[in-house]
């Protein structure tokens, strides 16, 4: 008899005959994929229809400049936005997605320059305070030129586009296409973030196949380049290797998927339903779906910075406030669903998330903090007294110092605590760009699933981030101080500072990644 | 035959193919015929022998824990740090974040300390530390020699090749899938021999190797075929109808895109749906004339309507405006016009 027998609850958990008896685990026990698999219907429609209020339609005006085919289309959706922006486009130079936001000068010669929103620098502007001294660079002329003249950088495939009136006819001859009852969406047909890319027939059929022109295709409007960008995020970030195996197929894509007898509308069919089976893979359902939008969401970080931009004048680049300002919802936690644990099931998807968010997210790696070079090697001692006694004469006798007289009083020097000073400013910068990538996550999350509670999770990263920057300030300012200070009354003082602001770099680091794996695993409640 | 030497010779068993059934049937039997309070490293190896024959599941996951926790309390160490590692692994594969790294670090050390478990310990290590990942693979595979871990060794083996593949060491991963699949041949008809072809196929059709990517492509698409697989069939059906189409086989092209109408429905892909209908009609073209391919996408738009997504809609109608530009307005109207008689219910020319 064992010392422990297993409990009836036991027994039931590891599906032990007994209790239940029969069909094996293995038939009742659902797979992950089928225990992820619901009908839950996010709303999409939010993506489409949610860059439409102000500030962000100019920025949708602007990512779209560089869109091959939905700024070639009209669409109402483009309308509005240029509509709402006529009067704005002009303060804004375009076209690139990863360009810094743009601040209009006051002074100066007037050119645009790039800031960020969160640098310490940009805090000065006092009477009393020193110039900054890092004024941002101008725009170079060339790229304002191609932002204002579209037509210079267009691609070659609008000039592959057929004339609008084949699509229009077959439309009249078939009528308009209507949208997929929600109720029908299951199994495969919930991995929709390719459609985006397929919204419009005359975007879709082109004069020839021109497989060269789709190496290197970004544009995630596109009815290819829609479905090569998905695949190149599921690449690198899927967890399946059969995902990240067909994904890579796509993302080329492969020759063989491009056989010119099926024209350019069979390769993005083709391309289209290769992304959906990389996606099914992966498993998940919803969520992963949801996750692989979130990873084209590429507009999200260009509008937290403009939001930034705008509250930094106010002194209050905080992550909820920047949210806020961009438009989006941040409904309170008790207006969401309560928190549950997280499933096993849900591992992938939340994984998936967060690679979703660092992808949109710019990769800013975190500057080290340095030692101060200012303690001695020590001496070596001699043993020997009789060496001693010569090292000494030979001291006295070639300028150096007398055995009688006392050591050089050592002071900490400006330039040994600036480095150190310079990485402390690095890293409160970049506390203050992480308000901004929270906020940006934040953004992109609300507009592929709205609602989502994600306020509590800005907050605290607010609070904890405050904290942070109070003890990196703290710690610098004591620095600072020490400065001219003899070394035998600093007790330690240095090596302290340095201590406590690695330690600040490392919490902040932990910080960010929580924040960012909370947010993707909102996703999942 | 008693419980032990049933439960031996299971842990002999190769996890692959038909076996598998057989193997997850015996286990079920021993299950009844084990009392687990007088015999619990028996019956945790069993479950053990379970999991491994079985495609983890939530559930199955969940009960790896509670299993520990029994181990651990009837003080069964190896068992307890093979059920760790297993945990480990399998938890490391969905997300390596959420392994614990202590525990992670704790059974490896214990294992390595008694000298046991030297395969286990690295794939589960290889798992939460990608960086490590292909030495500890490689060393892994090299103690994995019991036909036993044939499943294991393929699976290893399809990790190494996406290390590889990572890393940009293309020849080295079309080796080791060339290597999985010669393995997993031994085992007909099973989900890792067609996971293995479909793997060294798009391996080669990424290399530009559409001659060598073939046979395994097709293969690929039999097996999936055999274990009636629709998300493989979609997958290597996609890839094998275009290039049967650009070789002028439009039979084979033809069979191919037949079948992914019926396995894409059934997965609700439904671009694959469009794809074979998009390929049939390429086909006609070339078999029958406009007529006939126009009536194939006409007939598509009008049996699909209301029931898949837009998107998909919008690319029949985008190929159907590729074909009236290539045709000429004039002509592809009258030949739309004889498809239209062909077929009831569908729109007129106005």
């Amino acid at each position: 008899m064992s010392a422990v027998a297993i409990s009836q609850d036991q027994r039931k958990k590891l599906g032990l005959p007994g209790q239940e008896a029969g069909q094996s685990d293995q038939q009742r026990a659902p797979d992950i994929e089928r225990v992820q698999e619901g009908q839950e219907i996010s709303a999409d429609a939010a993506e489409r229809l949610q860059p439409q209020m102000g500030n962000q339609a100019v920025q949708a005006l602007l990512d779209r400049t560089s869109s091959t085919t939905q700024s070639s289309t009209g669409t109402a959706e483009l309308d509005l936005a240029e509509d709402r922006s006529r009067g704005e486009e002009e303060e804004f130079e375009g076209g690139n997605l990863e360009m810094p936001t743009v601040e209009m000068g006051g002074g100066g010669d007037g050119a645009p320059v790039e800031v960020a929103p969160w640098e310490v620098g940009r805090l000065f502007g006092g009477d009393d305070d020193p110039a900054n001294p890092r004024r941002p660079r101008a725009i170079p002329k060339a790229r304002r030129q191609i932002a204002r003249n579209p037509d210079i950088s267009a691609p070659p495939e609008h000039r592959d586009l057929l004339d609008e009136a084949h699509a229009k006819h077959i439309e009249k001859l078939l009528g308009d296409t209507p949208s997929m009852p929600e109720e029908l969406r299951s199994g495969d047909a919930r991995y929709r973030a390719v459609e985006a890319g397929l919204t419009k027939p005359h975007a879709i059929a082109r004069r020839t196949l021109r497989p060269e022109s789709m190496v290197d295709q970004t544009d995630h409007l596109d009815p290819i380049g829609r479905s090569t960008a998905i695949a190149r995020f599921l690449e690198m970030a899927a967890s399946r290797a059969l995902s990240r195996a067909v994904a890579r197929s796509v993302a080329g894509p492969v020759s063989a998927l491009l056989p010119a007898a099926t024209g350019h509308a069979g390769a993005a069919a083709r391309l289209a339903s290769l992304v959906v089976c990389a996606e099914a893979c992966e498993g998940g359902g919803t969520p992963t779906d949801n996750a692989v939008r979130l990873a084209l969401c590429h507009e999200a970080w260009p509008a937290a910075l403009a939001s930034a931009s705008e509250l930094a004048k106010t002194g209050r680049v905080v992550a909820p406030d920047i949210v806020e300002h961009a438009g989006a919802r941040l409904p309170d936690s008790a207006e969401s669903t309560p928190r549950t644990d997280t499933t096993t099931a849900a591992l992938s998807g939340m994984r998936l998330g967060r690679q979703a968010l660092l992808e949109i997210l710019p990769d800013t790696p975190l500057t080290p903090i340095p030692p101060i070079p200012f303690a001695r090697a020590p001496e070596s001692p001699i043993q020997d007294p009789e060496i001693a006694a010569v090292d000494a004469v030979l001291a006295e006798y070639t300028g150096g110092a007398a055995p009688t007289d006392l050591p050089d009083e050592r002071r900490l020097e400006a330039r040994h605590v600036q480095p150190v000073l310079d990485a402390a400013t690095d890293l409160v910068n970049r506390m203050g760009q992480t308000q901004v990538e929270l906020a940006a996550a934040a953004i992109a999350l609300a507009r592929i699933q709205p609602g989502l509670p994600l306020r509590s999770t800005l907050v605290h990263a607010d609070r904890a981030m405050r904290d942070l920057v109070r003890s990196v300030v703290r710690h610098g300012d004591r620095l600072h101080r020490a400065v001219g200070v003899p070394e035998a009354v600093t007790n330690q003082l240095p090596e302290r500072a340095v201590a406590g602001l690695r330690q600040s770099a490392s919490a902040f680091d932990a910080l960010r990644t929580w924040s960012l794996n909370a947010i993707a695993e909102a996703m999942h409640r | 035959m008693t419980v032990r030497e049933a439960i031996e010779e299971l842990e002999l068993a190769p996890l692959l193919g038909h076996s598998v059934r057989e193997t997850l049937a015996r286990i079920d039997q021993l299950m009844h015929r084990i009392d687990p309070d007088s015999d619990p490293s028996l019956t945790l190896r069993l479950l053990l022998q379970r999991f491994r024959a079985a495609p983890p599941t939530a559930r199955a996951i969940d009960q790896l824990a509670t299993a520990e926790a029994w181990a651990s309390a009837e003080g069964l160490e190896l068992e307890r740090m093979r059920l760790q590692l297993l945990w480990c692994t399998t938890i490391g594969r969905h997300f390596p974040d959420a392994v614990p790294e202590d525990m992670l670090t704790d059974a490896v050390d214990r294992a390595r300390e008694r000298g046991d478990l030297e395969a286990e310990w690295r794939l589960a290590l290889a798992v939460c530390h990608p960086v490590q990942a292909t030495t500890l693979r490689r060393e892994a595979l090299a103690l994995l020699t019991s036909p036993a871990d044939d499943a294991v060794r393929i699976q290893t083996m399809l990790d190494l090749a996406d290390d590889y593949s990572r890393g940009s060491a293309d020849d080295a991963a079309l080796e080791t899938l060339e290597r999985a699949v010669n393995l997993a041949d031994q085992h007909p008809t099973s989900p890792l021999l067609c996971k293995a072809l479909v793997r060294l196929s798009f391996a080669l059709l990424l290399r530009g190797k559409r001659t060598r990517a073939l046979p395994a492509l097709q293969r690929a698409h039999a097996v999936s075929m055999e274990l009636d697989d629709d998300l493989s069939i979609v997958m290597t059906g996609a890839p094998l109808a275009a290039i049967r189409l650009d070789e002028g086989d439009l039979d084979a092209a033809e069979r191919i895109a037949e079948r992914m109408l019926v396995s894409g429905a059934r997965r609700g892909n439904w671009f694959a749906v469009v794809d074979a209908h998009i390929t049939l009609s390429a086909i006609q073209l070339r078999s029958s004339g406009p007529t006939m391919a126009i009536a194939q996408l006409v007939q598509a738009v009008v049996g699909l309507r209301d029931l898949v997504p837009a998107a998909a809609l919008n690319l029949l109608k985008g190929r159907l405006a590729e074909l009236r530009n290539e045709l000429g307005a004039h002509a592809f109207d009258s030949h739309y016009s004889s498809a239209v008689q062909q077929q009831e219910g569908a729109a007129p020319v106005n």
